[in-house]
């Protein structure tokens, strides 16, 4: 979709103030709290989004009996999910004290962080929807012929949450250095960081990520899976380099892919199941998505090297894009815990193996026998996914904790 | 000395702009993936085995 001709260009700083103001920040932190994470505290004061908890119990995860965590994600509803039974649960009682108590093998860390990088897509698809109106990202609806504008704007989205918290603020820091909670993790989802900055630029003399156009070589990167700076030569000579690349890569084209799965889910238009097709590359090359790639990255710099919005204040106004009710339910990108599983949904198997995964984790761990947690693991490792429907059938559910989403995203 | 200018090395910013990586051309290094693992899921943490109990 192009903007209309008359379209304004609104500088970021320039863009109007419309809505409510943030909540005042919390006293000073604990010197051992994650809230000491600028990122962290923001995103505990800022009315634009808010915690909410879902019917999962963490401690699937944790054990390592379910391969990925199943709380969710949806940046159109501006709200970061959580395992009602979780660290992160525990913790929201009080995010200003130390983090030791919630964190047994950096449990809280990991979802912390999580968090903080949904938050940011939550930010960022606000931004996008003030900056680039016509798009009408954050309420839809998606159409056939919109779709792949919406592709470019979620890619933007997450972009955002891996220069913001990744490249700009946890490469560039001592994590447990900062908060001593003796946290090994360093970074989250890249595996990148300054101190080896030197390595990066033996191959790439002029390397640097540390400014606002580092954003749009990231956006440009997802879009077209294309890494400008380093070649096949240098990676065979830096286990570093192809350590990080590698996974830039590789997940960079799953992004593409998954991205357009579900906002095709979303939006009911029928689309090729083909991987080589979906990770495609996105057009960028649009006057418009230019110019958002360096506003967004602008103000997504202002937003994490001086902890401010530039002046915007992002509108409360969101009615997020919904997939059709009578549409098949995909579990991929539907609640488990809000609809039901039918012979007709069962008959996927990509769809019934994360309907399984879900309502494992929405399962009370603590009522689950050794020997049914044991008999379930080799269920899921041998793909039979009806017997383990019927092992977790009698067992008991996590207490419901409220309205939860139909559409929640929770492909990893 | 013309003979000595072609064979310089180009600049080091010209072989930047040069320089280019996909994931194809990642599987040169890597076998398709079979030379080494990469973890194709946003959160590292995620499929790194599930427990034996």
């Amino acid at each position: 979709m192009a903007p209309p001709p008359t379209a304004p260009s609104h500088p970021p700083q320039a863009t109007a103030m419309l809505s409510a103001p943030s909540r005042p920040l919390s006293p000073e932190p604990h010197p051992e709290s994650l809230a000491r994470i600028p990122l962290v505290r923001r995103m505990l004061s800022d009315p634009l989004v808010r915690f909410a908890p879902r019917a999962i119990d963490q401690q699937w995860r944790y054990k390592h009996l379910v391969p990925l965590s199943l709380a969710g994600f949806n940046p159109f509803l501006r709200t970061l999910f959580h395992a009602s039974n979780s660290a992160l649960s525990r913790w929201l009682a009080d995010p200003y004290s130390s983090a030791r108590d919630y964190n047994e093998n950096d449990r809280l860390t990991r979802e912390v962080l999580f968090a903080a990088h949904d938050y940011l897509h939550c930010w960022s698809a606000a931004v996008i929807a003030e900056l680039a109106p016509w798009v009408r990202f954050d309420t839809g609806p998606i159409l056939r012929d919109t779709l792949e504008d919406f592709v470019f704007c979620h890619l933007l989205t997450e972009a955002a949450a891996t220069v913001g918290l990744d490249y700009w603020y946890l490469s560039t820091i001592d994590l447990d250095e900062r908060i001593p909670i003796g946290t090994t993790l360093t970074t989250l989802t890249v595996n990148y960081h300054e101190r080896y900055v030197s390595e990066y630029r033996r191959f790439c003399p002029d390397w640097d990520a540390q400014h606002p156009g580092f954003f749009g070589d990231i956006a440009r990167f997802y879009c077209s899976g294309v890494f400008k700076g380093f070649d096949v030569q240098d990676v065979r000579r830096s286990p570093r380099l192809l350590n990080w690349l590698s996974h830039e890569l590789s997940y960079g084209a799953k992004q593409r892919e998954y991205t357009r799965e579900w906002l095709a889910f979303l939006a009911a238009v029928e689309i090729s199941d083909e991987p080589r097709q979906l990770a495609a590359p996105v057009s960028l090359e649009e006057p418009w998505k230019q110019r958002l790639i360096h506003e967004l990255g602008l103000v997504l710099f202002t937003k994490v090297k001086e902890d401010s919005d530039s002046g915007l204040v992002l509108r409360n106004r969101n009615t997020p894009p919904e997939s059709p009710k009578d549409r098949l339910p995909d579990f991929r990108f539907v609640n488990a815990n809000v609809v039901p599983l039918t012979p007709e949904a069962a008959a996927h198997p990509k769809s019934l193996r994360y309907y399984v995964l879900q309502r494992i984790a929405a399962t009370a761990l603590d009522g689950v026998s050794e020997d049914t947690q044991r008999a379930l693991l080799h269920a899921l490792r041998r793909e039979e996914y009806e017997a383990a429907l019927r092992l977790i059938e009698p067992a008991e559910r996590v207490p419901p904790v409220g309205a939860e989403p139909r559409d929640l995203f929770v492909l990893n | 000395m013309k003979k000595q200018a072609q064979q310089q090395p180009p600049k080091q910013e010209q072989l930047t702009e040069k320089k280019q990586l996909t994931l194809e051309e990642l599987d040169q290094v890597v076998g398709g993936g079979l030379a080494i693992k990469i973890v194709q899921h946003k959160d590292f943490d995620s499929e790194t085995g599930l427990v034996e109990i």
